[in-house]
Formats: structure tokens, sequence, C-alpha cells
């Protein structure tokens, strides 16, 4: 749906030359929920802005449905835009014009008849919950609610994309939640494939099936969303993760194993998707029923329906029981890391 | 002669109420246009042309950094030109517009740019054009703010129309002056000004009432 190829952007900032994405590839499919994740000035915002033609490349190429965007005429241009709607991490509602003229405003600019965007914002608003706040204007709104009028003026004119700028970033964590619903219901029941970048991991668990992490213009990693939050490789993603997957040990129980370190061996084990815990962790006491087994952290989140469990856990045995209960453990497609205290 | 009759204040009050309203009108059917160019052409603008905007710019400056007693004198031959005459009401209000176009073209200029640049980008996100941007982002979301900006202009006309006595163009300033400072006559000064300081507030109120109408707060 979206391809970037080899993306370069460059600008000059009182002559210095700054790159602002450097050599980005990248390919979101129809129906993905495709997050792009970094800390700001990763470049995630001049890249997602390029997809509709708020910013150019400097070298490079983007396809969306199939067109290289740069090779199309003005007309074209426009009507590519036209399948392609954006909400804003502000809201960009129009302080003078009440919520239905915010989300008719779109259909305006298309000379629509008057019958059609009466219908059209109605249905919308009535999607988005707010079928009964059509005369207010924005600053009567709280920020989830303008967020809301963004997404049904976003959604309007029957988009087959939608790009998120930092859509959910300007709300506290509740109406954060609220609003993420509402884009997977817009992704499930429109089929709208969705861009979005952010820069909190939680959005990212909570929305995406597919995420990239950028740090300075460059895409350092990209993957399932499941993937990169079992396996993170490179450390920028690693703390991303750890943001919202905490596998720290408590002071106590590390002061413990750090006394103790001749008798404990400590193990990571990741289960990914269909592999329960449970079956696991039974099977491992009754095979090695003379170790001592503690679970020392757990965490189990829920990724895009399917579960991923964190455990580490403490084994008192020696050096080649420890491989023989790796080996046995991979047996099970389950994912065991060392853990040096 | 130190008694003013009701008929000349009446007749003075016709006259300035006319050069401003008159001069307000058509400067502002230059300067709202002036205005619009100056933010579509300036550097990072919708239709980015130096050229355009350096001459425009350098335009508004100098008609803005001349007295407009000056101007008045200055510009006789142009004022011919277009009224036929270079005495009369007629005759002051050509000045008063070229002097408050170019300030109405510059107040209004900031008020758009004002504009939310997040607005601007939405528009270009909806693949509006350059007119269409104007029109429904541009210029809804700069209005309460334009409205402001034409209370200050028609303001600052008025205390330019006492001048316009210069080139016979009557009007309540010019009664203050020929009637009252000139002639040493203190019942007039403080009359015109009493005058003056409630067209001034009326003026103002109006333009703050319905500036906060149209914000919608």
């Amino acid at each position: 749906m979206i391809v970037f190829k080899h993306i370069v952007k460059e600008f000059y900032q009182k002559k210095k030359k700054i790159t602002a994405v450097n050599d980005v590839s990248l390919e979101v499919q129809k129906g993905d929920i495709f997050g792009i994740i970094g800390y700001s000035g990763a470049g995630k915002s001049t890249l997602i802005r390029m997809v509709n033609g708020l910013e150019n490349p400097t070298s490079g190429q983007i396809i969306v449905a199939g067109k290289d965007i740069q090779t199309l005429s003005p007309n074209e241009k426009i009507f590519n835009k036209k399948k392609i709607s954006m909400i804003f991490q502000h809201f960009n509602l129009l302080e003078s014009k009440n919520v239905f003229d915010n989300v008719a405003l779109p259909l305006k600019l298309r000379n629509e008849s008057k019958e059609e965007i009466d219908r059209k914002v109605k249905e919308m608003l009535s999607f988005v919950g707010l079928e009964d706040k059509d005369k207010n204007y924005p600053n009567q709104l709280s920020g989830g609610q303008k967020q809301r009028v963004g997404i049904a003026r976003a959604l309007v004119t029957n988009p087959e994309i939608l790009l998120c700028d930092e859509a959910t970033s300007a709300l506290d964590p509740k109406t954060t939640k609220s609003i993420l619903k509402l884009l997977k219901r817009v992704n499930e029941q429109f089929n709208i494939t969705i861009l979005l970048i952010t820069h909190e991991m939680a959005v990212i668990r909570d929305l995406c099936n597919k995420v990239a992490v950028m740090e300075n213009g460059q895409l350092i990693e990209s993957g399932n969303v499941i993937q990169v939050f079992g396996q993170p490789k490179e450390s920028t993603s690693k703390d991303f993760v750890e943001t919202v997957i905490t596998h720290k040990i408590p002071k106590d129980l590390l002061d413990f194993y750090q006394k103790n370190k001749q008798s404990y061996t400590l193990l990571r084990l990741k289960f990914l998707g269909e592999n329960t815990a449970s079956s696991l962790l039974f099977q491992l006491n009754k095979r090695f029923n003379h170790v001592e087994s503690n679970i020392v952290s757990a965490n189990v989140t829920e990724l895009e329906g399917t579960t991923l469990g964190i455990f580490t856990i403490a084994f008192s045995a020696n050096e080649s029981i420890i491989q023989e209960m790796k080996a046995f453990i991979k047996e099970f497609n389950v994912i065991v890391e060392d853990v040096n205290i | 002669m130190n008694r003013i009759s009701p008929d000349i204040i009446w007749q003075a009050m016709i006259e300035t109420v006319y050069m401003v309203s008159v001069s307000l009108l058509i400067g502002t059917l230059l300067g709202l246009p002036l205005a619009l160019l100056l933010v579509l052409t300036r550097p990072n603008g919708i239709k980015e042309n130096k050229i355009a905007y350096f001459i425009l710019n350098s335009m508004i400056n100098i008609i803005r950094s001349l007295p407009f007693i000056i101007l008045l004198v200055a510009i006789v031959p142009f004022t011919r030109l277009i009224v036929g005459k270079t005495y009369g009401t007629e005759a002051a209000i050509v000045p008063l517009i070229i002097y408050i176009a170019p300030f109405i073209a510059r107040l209004v200029e900031t008020s758009l740019l004002e504009v939310n640049p997040g607005i601007i980008e939405l528009a270009k996100s909806l693949g509006a054009k350059p007119l269409q941007i104007v029109r429904h982002f541009l210029i809804p979301e700069a209005l309460a703010s334009i409205i402001l900006t034409l209370t200050t202009a028609t303001i600052g006309l008025i205390g330019a129309t006492a001048m316009a006595g210069t080139v016979g163009g009557g009007g309540i300033g010019n009664l203050a002056i020929s009637y009252g400072y000139q002639r040493f006559n203190t019942f007039v000064i403080i009359l015109t000004v009493v005058i003056l300081i409630i067209i001034v507030q009326i003026i103002q109120t109006l333009g703050s009432y319905l500036a906060k109408k149209i914000r919608h707060q």
C-alpha cells in the first residue's frame, strides 16, 4: 500500500546540512496498522509527511497505492491526497467552525451536494460517538472529543490510508486508550490502512501489528510487533520495549542472587504467541524435579491478540544440567536467554 | 465669532463619517488583497515569490513611512487625476485611502500570520488549492482578528481626517483646529474632543463585540 524506497531527506539550517531521513526503506501492506516509533528528532515526522506530499524527499521513491507519487501530475496528486487522510497531535480543528462544519470541510472542498454532506457528516459523527455535539465549537470540547472530530473529518472522504501524526501524544492515558480503540475499529470496520508515528511504546503495543524503530534518521529495526517486542535487537528498541514490558528484577531479589551467584543460574524465557507458559513450566519441573526453580520476575502482555510472556527464573543447578534444561526449553519453541547480574 | 451652531457640528460629523467610511471601504478592498498577497508570497508561504514579496513589502514600507500631512500634499497631482479637484472632502478621501490601505494590509497580514500553521498543514493534507486555502481556512480563522484590525484602522483614520482640513476636507477634527485651536475657543475644542471620544468608544466597543461573537467564546 505504501512503499518507501531509499528515502533521503536533507535540509539546510543556517547553512548546516541536516539529514532528517537517511536511506529508509519500508513497506506498509494493505490493512496494516503500522507504527513508527522514535524519539523526537528521529525523522519519523518528516517520513510520514512525505506520504501525502507535505514534504518531498531529497532522493528515493514513495509508492502509494501502486503509484510513484513524485511522478504524478498536480491533478493526480490532489486526487491521490483524497485517498489519504491525516489526523494530528494538536487536532488542527478550525476554531471558527462548529463540529459539523469542521467535519464537512473536506467534502465542501470537493463541492459535494448539501444532502450528501449532511448524510456523510452525520454518519461519521455517530461513528465516533459525537452525534449530539454537532453544533458545539472546538473550544467547548475536551481533547479526546477534539481528536474524535479529527478522526470523523479524516474518514468522511472514505480514505484508503489514515496517517496519524502523534495522534494521542496530547491526551491523557485514559483518553489515549479510547482513541486507540476507535482507531482499531477504523481499521477493522472500514479496512483502512493506518500508518502512525509515536514516541509511546504503549500505542504500538495496544494498536499496531507492525512496528519500525527510527533513530537519527535511520530505520534501525522493523518487523511484526510480537517479534520486535519479544526479541528487540538494537539498544534503542530494547529501551522502548522496556517502557512497557519490564523484566527488571526487584532489588532485594537481585541482591540475593548476586550474593548466591555460585548456586543459581538465571534464565529469561520468552513465550511468543501460542506457546503457553504453564505447560512448559510443568514439564520442566517434572523432568528436572531435583532442581529448585524460583520465578524472579514475570510479565505477560497481550499483543496482536496473542500473548507475549517473559519470565526470569532462577535455577539451582550445575552448568551441564543448565545446558540440558536450555535444550529442553528450546524444544517447546520458547526463546531462552542468559541473564547476567 | 465665538458661537458655533449645531448645524456646523452636524455638518462636520457627516463629513467625518463620510470620509472615514469611504476611505475605510476602499482602503479595505485594496488592503485585504495586498495582505493576502504578502502572506502567500512571503518566504515559505503557500505561493512563495521572492520578487513579488520584495516589491510589495518595500512599497508598503515606503508609503507607511510618510507622515500623513506630507502624503496629503505630495500626491496632489494624483488626487486631481482621480477626483478632478484638489480641494474638498472628495479630495481628502484619495490621500486617506493611500494612507490607510497599506496600514490595513500590514495589520491584516499580521492577523493572517497568526493563524495556527497546523491549519495550513491540514488544508494541504486535504488537497486544498491556494485559493481554497485562503477562502475556507485562512480567512475564517483570522476573521475575528481582522475585525479588530479594521477597528484599529478606523480609529487611525478618524485621527488622520483631522489633517484633511489642509485640503478642505472638513470634519470634526478640522472643526477643532479651525474653530477651536486657531480662534482660542476652548469650548469648541472640548466639545469636539468629547464627540471624538464618543465616536472612538462606539467603534471600539462594536469591533470588540463583533470579534468576540465570531470567536465563539
